[in-house]
């Protein structure tokens, strides 16, 4: 009863997702922009030949600085938690 | 291109169902890895273009790159978006060690002891 | 661990980390960037630590470097983003697309950033280890 139950639930949800994943169009690529303008210019301004590489560190470069923040509070906490542990069981 | 949005659906719920009905917590892990890495292919399937080719200049013009290359942006951000998911296995991984140097014992119906 | 994996790691070591080392200096050339050689160099660490021990692995980074490596080169990259127009006018010109020395301050943030990568997972790595 509670397995069906689960079921039921996991089917319901994977229809909500199915209904939010199948708003933008596969392959369209009339209405992008920002990925023509990339495709166009990005050799020009940044001068490198990888565009990912590009985007990743001069367009949207103070995103990747936030990630690199991330990653370093991510080592940071679980160098506490191990830290933590090891003085607890002492 | 329908079945591409059910496989990722169906993955997705693959996920879920990993994180909600398991009782093993290092699993209930493996499923949170299991529903990003399905949102990374739900964005890297929207750049998709027919016959395309990788996103790195070769020798060759412009032009004929412009609009043949695939959509570089998505694949940018799930680059940030692994290196998130990265950074929250490891921390829910820590965690995890915490709780069973705590409790002895991985199974969450087990979990029920409140002192600290 | 098993013999197997210890010759192979034996063997296979320095070229993993040749291989990350090339990704990261090519990486606006070339597939690849920051974070897939970060984590290249990082997991030819972790294979010498899960087959040969952490004391083995000890002998090539020790934990305590990681972290003092992990810390200054975080301030480098703070130092690179606050001093950017020194860096992409002067240090590094724009320069013909396929050479090395070129492409203003992504060459010196995909290494600087590649090895603040390596050195957190490298630290991760030991410490969920050390368990």
């Amino acid at each position: 009863m509670k397995s069906v139950l689960f079921v039921l639930c996991l089917l319901v949800l994977g229809g909500i997702f199915l209904y939010v994943f199948l708003s933008p169009v596969f392959g369209a690529w009339e209405g992008k922009h920002v990925a023509n303008y990339y495709l166009e210019n990005a050799l020009e301004d940044t001068g490198s030949a990888n565009l990912v590489s590009s985007i990743v560190w001069d367009f949207r470069g103070f995103d990747t600085l936030g990630e690199e923040t991330v990653l370093f509070t991510a080592a940071l906490g679980v160098f506490t938690i191990v830290m933590f542990g090891m003085k607890r069981r002492k | 291109m329908f079945e591409v949005y059910v496989g990722t659906v169906v993955v997705a719920l693959i996920g879920i169902y990993c994180m909600v009905w398991k009782k093993n917590m290092i699993k209930k892990v493996i499923g949170l890895g299991v529903f990003t890495n399905s949102i990374h292919l739900l964005l890297i399937a929207i750049g998709f273009r027919a016959e395309g080719i990788p996103p790195i200049v070769t020798l060759g013009n412009i032009n004929y790159f412009a609009l043949r290359a695939v959509d570089p942006l998505p694949q940018a951000l799930v680059l940030t978006s692994i290196v998130i998911q990265l950074s929250v296995t490891a921390l829910a991984l820590g965690i995890v060690t915490l709780a069973y140097r705590h409790l002895k014992t991985l199974d969450t119906d087990r979990m029920n002891k409140l002192r600290g | 661990m098993d013999i197997i994996i210890r010759t192979v790691t034996k063997g296979l070591f320095p070229f993993i980390i040749l291989f990350g080392v090339y990704i990261l200096f090519h990486g606006h050339l070339t597939p690849g960037g920051s974070f897939p050689g970060g984590v290249i160099i990082a997991s030819g660490i972790a294979l010498l630590a899960i087959s040969f021990g952490l004391r083995k692995a000890e002998r090539v980074i020790k934990e305590e470097t990681a972290h003092i490596v992990e810390g200054l080169v975080a301030l480098f990259l703070v130092l690179i983003v606050l001093f950017e127009s020194f860096v992409r006018d002067i240090l590094i010109p724009t320069g013909s697309v396929f050479e090395l020395w070129s492409a203003q301050q992504i060459l010196l943030l995909n290494v600087v950033g590649g090895m603040m990568v390596s050195m957190a997972l490298i630290l991760i790595v030991f410490l969920l280890m050390k368990e």
